[in-house]
């Protein structure tokens, strides 16, 4: 009986701790990994917690920007603005090449709320409109405890500030895709013509290897300038290919030889495609979002 | 003699972008990029002061020598000329720091002594400002971090081998870094005397 009561203070007690949020060897916290809403005070329940993601879910897929909520007990000893900071700039959330992300940290011991506001969004929401919103809309209803409440009132503030602002329609993510493959290969081009034309010619004085040896600079230049192993790689196969079938009309095909092999390499980073609209696990940021400062903060 | 010619072209072309010239450049730009960030939110924080002198003027018996320390602050921080070629001028960026970091101290010492001030801390007019400048500051310090992380990628990228010899042949120099000593003195709270009063 007492061995059970004991197990249960431990419980009680080991429970608010794995909750709670991990702390670096700085003693900073550690940036939690990406979720529409994290929370680690406990302060929303999983109701709560649900329509808020659903309500972002909806908000992203009508107009495309992306906002994350993040409650933690404490950020000291670190002022709740670097730690939002710090958070935006590790997650980067907002769309790849629009960049409308918008990051909400509550640190519930320390009562202070902080707004971050991406770049792109600063038009929109400026300091004063974010601190505004804070003021207004959420510390208000955080006074009486109700989070949820102060959160959504929030939301709906932003999204009306946002509505009033001309960005870019959600876009097809597929589209999106071609769009980017189709920048990465118009970089390829000159390095495929040039390497073409000087390869024709080493062709001509060399033969085989003369080719070989175009398309090994081509995919070296490409690769060293373009910083991307797999586009040098492209350059140079294409170039060779390419010096091969100018310089002999009986070309041979050579089995094996390339100019440079590739690692895997991912364009933009990580851009997630954004395979999961709906609420819940596994969405992923645009990877576009430059915080670089803008925001606001408040007490209650 | 035509093909050798275009054949040296071609291998210098690679040759140079192997010993990282092409990396110099871009970095080199970073850096410039990151700088001019750097100057348009100190800019963005001159701007802002005139009007929080002006309403902090407002206020009757608002402690003068305060007053006249940010806006005397500010003429010297804008009186050095601020430009993109500071960046590669040590004493030069010096005397701009030093500058900016008499005016921010300035700044947050009125800014204390303005919660002795009711009337003000309660005129949404002047708490506006306030938000404007806290956002301000916050913009010059991830506008800093970011040009200190440009210098620094820049820095030790072009003391490498090869790139030290390519930076040598065409003349690309180590950037000076801010500064961080003078710096913990700025950021700590200024201490004010409130006369006994609390």
């Amino acid at each position: 009986m007492i061995r059970c009561l004991w197990l249960a203070v431990v419980l009680l007690f080991a429970l608010p701790a794995a909750l709670a949020q991990q702390r670096g060897a700085d003693g900073l916290l550690v940036v939690p990994p990406l979720a529409r809403v994290t929370d680690t005070t406990g302060a929303l329940s999983a109701a709560d917690r649900q329509a808020l993601e659903s309500k972002l879910a909806a908000f992203e897929s009508a107009r495309g920007s992306q906002i994350a909520i993040l409650m933690v007990p404490a950020t000291a000893p670190e002022p709740i603005s670097d730690f939002a900071q710090r958070v935006g700039d590790a997650w980067k959330i907002g769309r790849a090449g629009v960049g409308d992300g918008l990051l909400i940290v509550v640190a519930k011991d320390e009562r202070r709320v902080w707004m971050s506001v991406a770049r792109t969004l600063e038009g929109a929401i400026p300091d004063l409109a974010a601190a505004r919103v804070i003021r207004e809309s959420i510390t208000p209803r955080f006074k009486q405890g109700d989070f949820a409440g102060g959160l959504n009132a929030g939301l709906d503030a932003i999204f009306k500030l946002i509505e009033g602002e001309k960005l870019p329609a959600p876009a097809g993510v597929s589209q999106q895709k071609v769009e980017a493959g189709e920048d990465v290969f118009g970089l390829l081009i000159p390095f495929v013509i040039g390497g073409v034309i000087v390869g024709a010619l080493l062709r001509k004085l060399f033969g085989v290897p003369g080719a070989l040896l175009a398309g090994g600079g081509a995919g070296i230049a490409a690769g060293s300038i373009l910083s991307s192993l797999l586009l040098g790689g492209l350059a140079g196969v294409a170039v060779f290919a390419l010096a091969l079938g100018a310089g002999s009309r009986s070309s041979r095909v050579l089995g094996g030889r390339r100019g440079r092999g590739g690692d895997i390499f991912i364009p933009g980073g990580w851009s997630g495609g954004g395979s999961s609209d709906g609420g819940g696990g596994g969405w992923s940021s645009g990877g576009g979002g430059d915080f670089s400062g803008g925001g606001a903060g408040g007490d209650w | 003699m035509h093909l050798l010619r275009a054949f040296v072209l071609a291998l210098s072309a690679v040759v140079l972008s192997g010993c990282g010239y092409n990396e110099i450049q871009s970095r080199d730009v970073s850096v410039g990029a990151a700088w001019a960030e750097v100057l348009s939110q100190y800019q963005r924080r001159a701007d802002l002061i005139p009007n929080i002198v002006n309403t902090v003027k407002g206020e009757a018996n608002f402690e003068q020598e305060t007053l006249t320390r940010v806006v005397e602050a500010r003429a010297k921080a804008t009186s050095v000329q601020a430009t993109p070629e500071l960046v590669n001028d040590p004493a030069a960026l010096q005397r701009f720091q030093q500058a900016q970091g008499e005016l921010s101290s300035a700044l947050s010492r009125l800014l204390v002594l303005v919660e002795n001030y009711p009337n003000l801390k309660a005129n949404q007019g002047f708490q506006d400002l306030r938000t404007q400048l806290e956002g301000t500051e916050n913009r010059i310090a991830v506008a800093r971090n970011r040009y200190i992380k440009a210098v620094q990628d820049y820095n030790v990228f072009i003391r490498q081998i090869p790139q030290n010899l390519t930076a040598m042949v065409f003349g690309y120099r180590e950037k000076p870094q801010f500064a961080v000593d003078n710096e913990a003195e700025l950021k700590k709270a200024p201490t004010v005397d409130f006369g006994g009063k609390k």
